[in-house]
């Protein structure tokens, strides 16, 4: 099982969760990227620290920390630079899952048990069309996930209202928020299903629209199930926004664990494209 | 083929009038292919099954049962509508004897629903008689059937009430249980997160099931996400507690809406407006809207022994 939700301890990150944490202070971030790998490597990952400097000036400020530097002396610890690692800065959403896909098997054909990243990916969301395409790579990787032994801690700096919203929107494709959490999480699970988590009312029904367009579960498949144990609270909003999503790809989703306020909404409601699974 | 609502009373003293009266009507839609359903005692049932015989295929309901939430009947009645015409009906015979319960406020609910009926099925190829048992109803009941129902229904015939009102003129706000004891207090901010906290809260000490207390955090937020997007600041909330009711008052400056049914008709949730008093009249036992020249306070009330 995959960890969701709200997390304070990176003890409990395994070794196929999917992070974000819009961080304030970048040598908080760095210092708490170290901690997660450093947990990673001792449990036989790989670590790679994917910064936003060059990697020698990003190398001598990780040295600073005596464990880092024993690690990135051992092999098991090293660092990338976001330019090299995704191509330029406006990486393809599908070849960079690629990437990583074929970075993660290589560490596991050299002995290590997966792969684990952290990285600053500020620098990929500076302007919407970035900002969108990278949402789109951030759901795809989620999904790779799901099935392989490969770890990450995104990090997005969020210091500005502007930026802050698109930091909202990265963060809500991710399974695990790690400081302030988005109102709502859509993830991808095991066997194609996909999870919804939160709190989705008048406020938040526009994060659940985009989200859902961006992650477009629908795209392979024309019944979605949709995992929605994790959902806090729902109101007719949030039931909008399934319903628009589903139509406008000709889809259904089949919600299973719905809260009990959930299932009676949608009872009510009686949407013909909103079905509640019987368990 | 009827385009419109018909929704007619019948005023009937004795089982004999009744069975004259509806035998007829509904033979006729039965032979006319039509969606048959009669909601009545079930005495009066009784009486209708055995003069129509076993093979005769028809839907039937208890009025104690059916008429339980305005609201929710509306909500009954749209969907048999609903599945009736997409299974190919050519239209609908419906005989429904509301169930006017025993307080004052259960009657005025009642009688203002009869009025809603007209609006909220104004349209569909359905004929609805109402029958009204002059013996056994109070005389205002009886007197009020000809201001909700724009025809009277005589045995196959039907004529023009003289008494009828407009239903926008009938469907004002009647009084909602205040006093008691203030709960607690809030004024709505820019999250709703707070006010699902004070309603499951408020909801808990009263002593609401969690059934009940869910439902009550759909309808305040729905109210109080109405009050934050069309009223005029500052949105307050209040939650009373009385003997037998939780009471939550969510007020604002504003006007209020503007459609007399707010609330009363079922929208389509591809639309999105209106969703939320709908929803809000379908999960509190009663709900009601009154506006002022010192703005809108909407409350809605869940009885504390309630599920």
């Amino acid at each position: 099982m995959r960890s969701t939700g709200l997390t304070t301890d990176l003890r409990q990150l395994g070794e196929s969760d999917h992070c974000c944490w819009a961080f304030k202070d970048e040598d908080e971030f760095s210092s708490r990227a170290i901690s997660f790998l450093r947990i990673g490597i001792e449990r036989g990952l790989q670590g790679v620290y994917v910064s936003d400097n060059p990697t020698e000036i990003a190398e001598a400020h990780l040295r600073r920390d005596e464990a880092a530097s024993r690690l990135l002396d051992q092999g098991a610890l090293s660092v990338w630079s976001v330019t090299d690692t995704y191509a330029n800065g406006t990486p393809e959403p599908d070849d960079q899952v690629d990437f990583y896909a074929r970075a993660t098997a290589k560490s596991l054909s050299v002995g290590y048990s997966g792969l684990r990243i952290a990285a600053d990916a500020t620098a990929l969301i500076t302007t919407p069309e970035r900002a969108a395409a990278f949402a789109r790579y951030e759901h795809l990787v989620d999904r790779f996930m799901t099935t392989s032994p490969f770890s990450a801690m995104c990090g997005y700096r969020s210091d500005s209202e502007a930026n802050e919203e698109a930091v909202t929107q990265i963060a809500a494709l991710h399974p695990v928020a790690i400081g302030a959490a988005p109102p709502l999480r859509l993830y991808a699970m095991e066997e194609g299903a996909f999870g919804l988590e939160g709190e989705i009312d008048f406020w938040s029904a526009g994060l659940l629209e985009s989200t859902l367009r961006r992650a477009d579960p629908a795209e392979q498949q024309k019944q979605v199930v949709l995992d929605l144990s994790g959902i806090e609270f729902m109101d007719h909003h949030g039931v909008k926004a399934l319903v628009d999503y589903a139509d406008s790809r000709g889809a259904q989703f089949l919600m299973t664990k719905p809260p009990s306020h959930v299932s009676r909404l949608i009872d009510i409601l009686g949407v013909r494209n909103l079905t509640v699974a019987v368990s | 083929m009827r385009p419109e609502l018909h929704h007619d009373a019948l005023f009937y003293g004795s089982a004999g009038d009744f069975v004259d009266s509806l035998l007829p009507f509904v033979r006729d839609g039965l032979e006319r292919d039509e969606h048959v359903m009669v909601v009545t005692s079930p005495n009066n049932l009784g009486i209708i099954g055995d003069a129509l015989g076993t093979d005769t295929e028809y839907a039937t309901a208890h009025s104690a049962e059916w008429y339980s939430k305005p609201a929710q009947t509306i909500d009954r009645y749209r969907r048999v509508m609903e599945h009736a015409l997409s299974s190919g009906k050519p239209g609908l015979r419906i005989v429904g004897e509301v169930d006017f319960g025993t307080t004052d406020i259960e009657h005025a609910e009642w009688k203002r629903y009869e009025s809603v009926l007209n609006v909220a099925f104004g349209g569909q190829p359905a004929w609805v008689v109402c029958p009204y048992n002059t013996r056994n109803l109070a005389p205002e009941l009886v007197e009020s059937a000809s201001r909700s129902h724009p025809s009277a229904f005589h045995g196959k015939e039907h004529s023009k009430s003289h008494h009828f009102v407009e239903p926008a003129n009938m469907v004002g706000p009647l009084p909602l249980p205040t006093g008691g004891q203030l709960l607690g207090e809030l004024e709505v901010g820019e999250s709703l997160q707070p006010v699902r906290e004070f309603v499951t809260r408020t909801s808990q000490q009263a002593g609401l099931s969690k059934p009940s207390t869910e439902d009550m955090c759909l309808v305040v937020n729905e109210i109080a996400t109405n009050g934050m997007r069309h009223g005029l600041p500052p949105v307050k909330l209040q939650a009373w507690l009385d003997d037998e009711n939780l009471v939550y008052d969510v007020s604002d400056f504003g006007p209020g809406p503007q459609n007399p049914f707010a609330g009363f008709i079922p929208p389509k949730v591809s639309e999105g407006d209106g969703m939320g008093l709908w929803l809000s009249r379908l999960l509190a036992d009663r709900l009601e809207i009154t506006s002022g020249d010192e703005g809108t306070s909407i409350r809605a009330s869940m009885s504390t022994s309630s599920g």
